[in-house]
């Protein structure tokens, strides 16, 4: 071996590998270096919160509502804020889809996050959303692994939360899953499309 | 080998320094979660925990709001007695284990311990390898001289042999004045 290739690939191997491992890290972060705080494309990603996740919300009413208590249905939980574009994009259509899906077993909750109690109201009020809403501390978008907004999970009729949407979701994509959870409750085989 | 004073010292140096970053590994270890004040345990895990939303930041250095909710939750759980083991994998469930800044030393993530040790070991051999190299190609350059030296010896040692076969004289000057010798010889 001569002394070039020598040096070659002893410094050439080790930047390789060092380049391999930085391209890997890279696409496990989903392509991007550091997540900013707002999913401004729609996918299907891995659950990041426990099958057993569930939460006390203090709604903007003053009542305390818990996952629990929904169990038999199938439940939509939304982690929002009034100041990020895609999911004020999306508010009309979820007020019109919940009206829509309300009486099939499904129940949608709102669970606003990094905001202040007054733009949450007047967004709710402006969009005429009508199902519970909520402002976090925190600590349950912590618990639920958020790491953006809008990210959707989506509970069972068991209380199980067995699917993660992020982004700004079309009435199309969130009846299809809705669709498939509320087969699934009633016993129903659909090929999913997931 | 004749080792040279500076080398002697380059040698004592790098043991030391060796001694001395075993000495603190081993005393980092053993100072334990238990020895710490929970403020320090929280400021340690602080440094520790990526900001999910953030670039490149840990709780510690990140102002934005979910690495301050991440601070609350956890001191609430050191203050609930969870271990800094417990802490972590609370976070890694919801985040994977990119939320940690250093990755844990296991399976796949060994790579990325072992990488920076398999390099810094491939370099030094490399410049190993080349120093070796330079210098056996100095010392073939010198036995080479000195190989020319001896068949200068033997050529001389040869001609005087010639000389006395056919009776010309060399006396102790050399060759040049056997040379003359010659030369007045054939005149």
């Amino acid at each position: 071996m001569t002394q070039r290739r020598a040096i070659a690939i002893g410094v050439g191997l080790p930047l390789v590998l060092l380049a391999s491992l930085l391209a890997w890290g890279v696409a496990q972060n989903g392509g991007a270096a550091g997540r900013p705080g707002v999913n401004s494309s729609f996918g299907e990603v891995k659950l990041s919160a426990q099958p057993n996740a569930g939460f006390q919300l203090t709604t903007l009413d003053g009542s305390i509502v818990s996952l629990e208590q929904f169990r038999g249905k199938v439940v939509m939980v939304d982690f929002w804020s009034s100041w990020c574009a895609p999911c004020k994009a999306e508010g009309p259509m979820l007020a019109e889809t919940y009206r829509v899906w309300r009486d099939r077993g499904v129940e949608f909750v709102g669970i606003a996050i990094w905001d202040e109690r007054s733009p949450v109201d007047d967004f709710i009020q402006r969009t005429g959303i009508d199902y519970i809403n909520g402002l976090d501390d925190g600590r349950i978008a912590v618990d639920w692994g958020v790491r953006g907004i809008p990210e959707k999970f989506f509970v069972n009729a068991d209380g199980e939360v067995v699917r993660k949407i992020i982004g700004p979701n079309t009435e199309a994509t969130l009846s299809r899953v809705l669709t498939e959870l509320t087969d699934e409750a009633l016993g129903i085989r659909t090929s999913s499309t997931r | 080998m004749q080792i040279v004073p500076n080398r002697r010292f380059s040698i004592q140096a790098a043991t030391w320094l060796l001694l001395a970053a075993i000495a603190l590994a081993v005393f980092a270890a053993c100072v334990s979660e238990n020895d710490l004040t929970p403020d320090q345990r929280a400021y340690t895990l602080d440094r520790e925990l990526m900001c999910p939303v953030c670039d490149g930041q840990t709780i510690d250095q990140s102002h934005a709001q979910i690495a301050e909710d991440m601070k609350e939750i956890v001191r609430e759980k050191i203050a609930q007695g969870e271990s800094n083991g417990q802490i972590r994998d609370y976070f890694v469930a919801r985040y994977g284990e990119v939320v940690l800044a250093s990755p844990e030393a296991s399976g796949f993530n060994l790579l990325v311990w072992l990488m920076p040790v398999v390099i810094a070991g491939g370099g030094a051999l490399t410049v190993v390898w080349v120093l070796k190299n330079m210098r056996r190609g100095s010392a073939a350059a010198t036995a080479s001289i000195q190989n020319s030296t001896l068949a200068d010896r033997q050529l001389e040692k040869y001609l005087e042999k010639v000389d006395a076969d056919i009776g010309y004289g060399r006396d102790s000057a050399g060759i040049s004045q056997t040379t003359e010798g010659r030369e007045s010889g054939n005149g």
